[in-house]
């Protein structure tokens, strides 16, 4: 790395800031994807399984 | 300031998930009028098989066909060992621990406490299907823990008869 000046770090930097907004598509999947299963999974056990079993109570 | 779209994006979303599982929560709750177990009622451990609530651990039927069930729960054994209660009616399980702190799950069913020494847990619940049920103890409570269970029977009592259908 070069000390040449203080614009120097930050002018070497600069090409590897990722783009803002530039994020794999296949992230956005992943994070949907986790989103709608951990929805789903949620309500089949909550209603399918918790609540069939019945309340306890005071 | 400046928010991106992406992080707007979810920020929102689990402001939704968060929102669908409270109304799903709050709507049933209401709907079957839940009260969550809130039980609170102090005894001495040191006295506990001496203490009237306790000295007799077992099951007491009433007149209505509703049951309590008194449990001692000590290391490493519930008492009682074999507990039957019928179907389809009220039942009360009263427990106490006179050492450590233990659990008491009745496997397959919400019936789920944490017993602590110097309090009584307390809830009530009604099971529909007659069978055996295993009972564990759900806190690691010593060398023996793993060996602390014991049985639920529910079946038809003697002088009871199953309400609301019984087994499905």
């Amino acid at each position: 790395m070069s000390s040449d000046g203080p614009d120097a770090l930050a002018t070497e930097s600069t090409p590897s800031q990722p783009e803002i907004g530039a994020h794999p598509i296949g992230t956005l999947v992943l994070v949907g994807l986790f989103g709608v299963l951990f929805v789903i999974g949620f309500l089949v056990f909550y209603y399918l399984v918790f609540l069939p079993r019945g309340p306890l109570t005071q | 300031m400046k928010i991106d779209l992406y992080e707007k994006l979810w920020m929102w979303v689990a402001v939704v998930i968060v929102a669908v599982f409270l109304t799903s929560i709050g709507l049933t709750t209401l709907g079957q009028a839940g009260q969550p177990p809130s039980h609170v009622e102090t005894i001495d451990p040191t006295t506990l098989r001496a203490d009237p609530r306790f000295a007799n651990p077992g099951v007491t039927i009433h007149d209505d066909g509703s049951a309590t069930v008194v449990i001692v729960a000590s290391m490493f054994a519930f008492q009682p060992g074999e507990i039957r209660v019928p179907p389809g009616r009220s039942v009360t399980f009263r427990i106490s621990s006179p050492d450590v702190i233990h659990g008491f799950q009745i496997v397959g069913t919400n019936g789920n406490a944490m017993v602590v020494p110097g309090y009584v847990s307390q809830f009530t619940t009604e099971f529909r299907r007659a069978g055996e049920y295993l009972i564990v103890c759900n806190e690691f409570c010593g060398l023996g823990h793993h060996v602390m269970y014991a049985t639920l029977i529910v079946d038809e009592y003697p002088g009871v008869g199953a309400a609301g259908g019984g087994a499905p």
